[in-house]
């Protein structure tokens, strides 16, 4: 019974935890910014990791490429964040882009 | 007595071994040509716990041979069940830093700001810390 007990709060410790390596917040030249703030466009691509082999390597590229499609003028303001989400054996990197387009 | 003293000490080592731990560091540019400058602080943070750190600990101070020997092996599952790169502690939300545009955007009236500088640092005390990031900056007040 004790040894359950122990092996239930281990699977709930393992359950997904992350970690956040970067976050960075940018501003533009503001005598480009209008006081009005538009939508925030969100961009999310990530990059599987199986024992250090890894797929879709140019996932920072395909989020980059997103930015500039969705922002042809440019943008205001950007904030880029940079995660890992932990699994078994494997893990997820992550880059979540949030920006305002001018 | 010679235990009590022990668990004193112990405690002691946790509280004054807390310490700041800096990550990563990002100054922006700084315009001071179109108006007065208002600083302004956003900070977020979130519990982080390495529990494979904290069994690692508990097998160590375990009094009997079993006890230790089933949290190390409580240790080896979550190391392996929490793989990847990590910046501090590893925390149970990774969404805690969503909002930190948002809150920037909302910190200044006139909307125009500079000199953003984005910090991401931990406080340790043990397995566990507060993740911090924070993002300090000016705003500008237009004239």
């Amino acid at each position: 019974m004790k040894k359950l007990f122990v092996l239930l709060n281990v699977v709930m410790l393992s359950a997904c935890t992350s970690s956040v390596h970067m976050s960075q917040v940018d501003v533009g030249n503001n005598a480009y910014n209008e006081n009005d703030i538009g939508k925030i466009i969100e961009i999310e691509k990530s990059q599987k990791n199986i024992l250090g082999f890894v797929y879709n390597t140019n996932y920072v590229d395909q989020a980059y490429k997103n930015l500039l499609r969705q922002c042809p003028n440019g943008t205001s303001m950007i904030n880029v964040e940079y995660l890992t989400n932990h699994g078994f054996l494997s893990w997820t990197d992550k880059i979540r882009i949030k920006a305002i387009c001018r | 007595m010679p235990i009590k003293m022990k668990s004193i000490l112990g405690l002691s080592f946790l509280l004054v071994g807390g310490c700041s731990q800096l990550h990563h560091v990002h100054i922006g540019d700084i315009d001071q040509s179109q108006g007065s400058l208002t600083p302004f602080t956003i900070t977020v943070n979130e519990l982080g716990f390495d529990a494979a750190k904290a069994a690692e600990i508990g097998a160590g101070a375990a009094k009997s041979a079993s006890t230790s020997e089933d949290l190390e092996l409580v240790a080896f599952i979550l190391a392996i069940s929490n793989f990847g790169p990590k910046t501090g502690n590893p925390v149970y939300n990774d969404a805690y830093a969503d909002e930190v545009l948002s809150e920037v955007i909302k910190a200044c009236p006139s909307k125009k700001m500079t000199g953003l500088t984005s910090i991401r640092e931990a406080t340790n005390v043990g397995p566990v810390s507060g993740e911090v990031v924070r993002i300090k900056g000016f705003c500008i007040n237009l004239i």
